[in-house]
């Protein structure tokens, strides 16, 4: 479904990701593993088209992106959630969802966004009860889910998550955890998520990759990754020692 | 590097005269250089402190007008009619700062487009002191020694003289801590009084400099030409001078500098086309806006403030040891034990209850966290005890005394230091000087600018950032930002630190250094109160734990008996343990 190749992101004075390869494939949960600063949310940026790449290609659903606007890209089935960013404040929490819906507007369509609608609400009660709040008025943990929330009333095929579970309570990233389980099983959704908490990521993907200054350093399923628990230790902390990162 | 880039364009301006003796061009860069002195002050209002006016022709004729009433009709002398009309535009300013500073947003703009008109039927109606509409004539030069200083040339080093003492002070100002400050209350006005800065007060501050400067200016400017109208300074001057210092790129003193120059020096360039004169004039301005939103000076980077040389920790303190009586000891902390208390705090926001019936107390040294699900009230619990916000009732208690009125910036100079639940730093400032914003909460003893360079080097290198001392926030990995804003609330040697989610999107690795260096400071005496989700940090470092849901406390206690409540459990860690607990 998605395939990045080579691909390289430069800031004015450093190199955020070089290189770099990723798949992912259809119905596939893909997670993104590196310590802060490593370049996983660069890399998700190159993906979406909110920073432009300086070298290598993106292809989405056998298509080329890689010249594409991050709009278009949406419009082919991407969602992305941005860490804690991404809601409009001035509007409700029900204005929100309703905007997410945005492309789904077919008369045909509306069973399914009401049925979206219910699927959100019944798996954050706190976004129910303050539907008709202004959104910008809701705490740090309950933006975040709204964000969540939005990208789910896309219908993506592909949901691309930035450390999605920050600032959530521990019952709600449990809960969060379980619902992209399901949309995943229910609807083939596949998903790629950059968590710095390697032990969450690997619960949840099917493979990973794990960048180390912009590079991408190990790669292979959860389950071969959890066993090279101390190399993945070793990269995770070597970036604080390391004084020229 | 700055220093040149300030004073290279002064050698060039005191070097024009010589080549020229044509008197008209002499005459036009004389204008040039008392236009200066205006935008230099405007700069560090529009630029530095982001307040925009557009009416600052006022005080330039407040300036003019009592240097010709006072020399024509009071038959004063000339030097001491100037720092009566500068004295004048202060005092303008102030009243109409303390009326709209208060206010966040374009209220200043909108005062002072509307303060010209007033000040403008004043004059007209006003003829028997100001000359009504046709002015005030032959207004006498400055006298020097007993002799009008009528020589061109000696007027224009004598004008060049003045900007020089002028721009030395205002670029003083700009590099100084209160530089910082004015750049920072610009960026993010909470972080700013966070960091203990009383933006209401700075901001009338700079106005007023601002318009003493351009009094100045005005005075200069009669004493040269001999006549000034209601015209002289009208509305249109005063948007040309917003125009020279945007084009030029405010914000960098050379920028405005830069901006005049080409502004008032190109009709003169221009001068040949003829009618095609005003297309040309405004074609190049719509360029220059179009391709350098930044004004001309935006393309070069500004260059940080680099105050203390990096060799400096290998004579202070080694690395990730701590020395109190350098850093920062803690300044006479009362010998009450008890820190803070906090008594039925309340706040509604609309029909939301927030924070209910809050009450607990807090002893000096003591890490107390306070976790609940999202939405709990916890971040408004910090805001209210930060003074961010205001409480609908209840008391709050620091050492003693009550602090619920108080403002952010008071009660972070009387100890109290947060984080944001969002790192929040000045984005064009660099890691070294959002720390040093912080000694603006340092009321202990008075810090020295050097002391505090050093001061802030030190802590910089106890928290490993030394690196990145001079790169800017948006150069720095996440955990570098947190403990950059970290290290800015100590730098304001708190009694009491405010952490909102510190340790979300850090590695395990990293939460463990970073309870590292709160237990640092808990051994120093500070106080912490710290809302996270990372159980990790929440157990490794809490002494109690407050459990909040819906605004309301519903358990407190001892980590071990917080973690075994039932409530907790359902309310909070759900039943199922969740992966990063």
């Amino acid at each position: 479904m998605l395939k990045v190749r080579d691909l390289s992101i430069h800031y004015t004075r450093t190199e955020a990701v070089v290189g770099a390869n990723v798949n992912v494939r259809d119905g596939e949960i893909v997670a993104l593993l590196g310590a802060n600063g490593a370049g996983k949310s660069s890399l998700l940026k190159g993906i979406t088209g909110l920073e432009p790449n300086s070298g290598g290609s993106v292809d989405f659903c056998d298509s080329d992106v890689t010249r594409l606007q991050p709009h278009e890209r949406i419009l082919l089935g991407m969602a992305l959630v941005l860490e804690g960013r991404g809601i409009f404040g001035e509007l409700t929490v029900r204005e929100n969802l309703d905007l997410g819906a945005y492309l789904r507007r077919s008369w045909a369509m509306r069973k399914e966004v009401a049925a979206d609608l219910d699927l959100v609400l019944n798996l954050f009660p706190r976004l129910a009860e303050r539907s008709n709040q202004i959104a910008g008025t809701l705490s740090g943990g309950e933006q975040q889910m709204l964000a969540i929330g939005r990208a789910i009333m896309t219908a993506p095929k592909l949901l691309i998550l930035d450390e999605p579970f920050l600032g959530l309570s521990p019952r709600i990233v449990g809960e969060v955890v379980n619902m992209l389980r399901v949309l995943h099983r229910e609807r083939q959704l596949a998903i790629l998520v950059a968590e710095q908490n390697a032990v969450l990521g690997l619960d949840l993907a099917d493979r990973s990759y794990v960048l180390h200054r912009g590079r991408i350093v190990i790669e292979g399923t959860a389950k071969s990754l959890a066993d090279q628990a101390g190399l993945i230790d070793f990269y995770f902390g070597r970036a604080l020692t390391d004084k020229t990162s | 590097m700055q220093q040149i880039t300030l004073w290279a364009p002064l050698v060039l301006l005191a070097v024009i005269p010589l080549l020229s003796s044509n008197s008209y061009r002499i005459s036009v860069w004389t204008f040039i250089v008392i236009n200066l002195i205006v935008i230099v002050g405007l700069d560090l209002l529009l630029g530095f402190c982001g307040q925009l006016s557009l009416g600052h022709g006022v005080f330039v004729s407040l300036g003019a007008y009592a240097s010709a009433f006072l020399t024509t009709k009071a038959g004063w002398s000339g030097w001491a009619a100037i720092p009566v009309g500068m004295a004048a535009a202060g005092v303008t300013a102030f009243l109409i700062g303390v009326t709209t500073m208060r206010l966040r947003g374009y209220y200043l703009a909108m005062a002072t487009l509307g303060f010209p008109v007033v000040f403008d039927a004043i004059i007209r109606n006003w003829s028997d002191f100001t000359g009504g509409s046709s002015g005030v004539f032959s207004i006498p030069r400055l006298f020097l020694g007993g002799y009008a200083i009528k020589d061109q040339n000696f007027y224009y080093f004598f004008v060049l003289l003045v900007f020089c003492a002028v721009l030395l002070i205002v670029s003083q100002v700009a590099n100084s801590r209160f530089g910082l400050s004015l750049r920072a209350i610009h960026r993010d006005e909470a972080t700013a009084e966070a960091r203990g800065i009383d933006v209401y007060k700075t901001r009338i501050a700079v106005f007023v400099m601002s318009a003493v400067l351009a009094a100045l200016s005005g005075s200069l400017y009669v004493h040269y030409v001999g006549f000034v109208s209601p015209q002289t300074f009208g509305i249109n001057y005063s948007i040309m001078l917003v125009v020279m210092l945007v084009v030029g790129g405010a914000g960098r003193i050379w920028g405005g500098i830069l901006g005049t120059v080409v502004i008032m020096w190109l009709p003169e360039v221009l001068r040949s086309t003829s009618t095609w004169e005003p297309i040309i004039f405004g074609a190049i301005l719509a360029v220059i806006m179009l391709f350098f939103p930044a004004g001309i000076a935006g393309l070069w980077k500004r260059s940080p403030i680099i105050a203390t040389s990096p060799d400096l920790h290998n004579v202070g303190a080694a690395p990730n040891s701590h020395d109190p009586t350098a850093a920062g000891s803690l300044r006479n902390l009362s010998s009450a034990p008890v820190l803070l208390s906090i008594d039925d705090l309340g706040k509604n926001f609309g029909g939301v209850r927030a924070v209910d019936g809050l009450r607990y107390t807090l002893q000096s040294g003591q890490i107390k966290a306070i976790i609940g699900p999202n939405g709990a009230g916890k971040s408004t619990a910090l805001a209210l005890i930060a003074g961010a916000i205001f409480p609908d009732r209840g008391r709050i208690r620091l050492n003693g005394h009550s602090i619920e009125g108080l403002p952010a910036y008071a009660r972070a100079r009387l100890g109290i230091g947060k984080t944001f639940q969002h790192v929040r730093l000045i984005h064009d400032l660099t890691i070294r000087e959002n720390v040093t914003l912080g000694f603006f909460a340092f009321r202990g003893k008075k810090k020295q600018e050097g002391d505090a360079d050093a001061a802030v080097w030190q802590l910089i290198d106890r928290f490993g950032l030394a690196h990145v001392a001079d790169r800017y926030p948006h150069e720095v990995n996440p955990y570098h930002s947190r403990l950059t804003e970290l290290c800015a609330v100590i730098a304001g040697n708190p009694h009491l630190i405010l952490l909102d989610e510190p340790a979300a999107g850090l590695s395990k690795a990293e939460v463990d250094q970073l309870a590292g260096f709160l237990r640092v400071e808990r051994e120093i005496g500070r106080s912490i109160i710290l809302v996270d989700h990372v159980m990790q940090l929440v157990l490794g470092l809490a002494d109690e734990i407050l459990v909040l849901d819906y605004g309301i406390p519903i358990a407190e206690g001892t980590p071990e008996s917080i973690m075994n409540d039932g409530r907790v459990k359902s309310a909070y860690l759900g039943t199922k343990p969740a992966a990063n607990a």
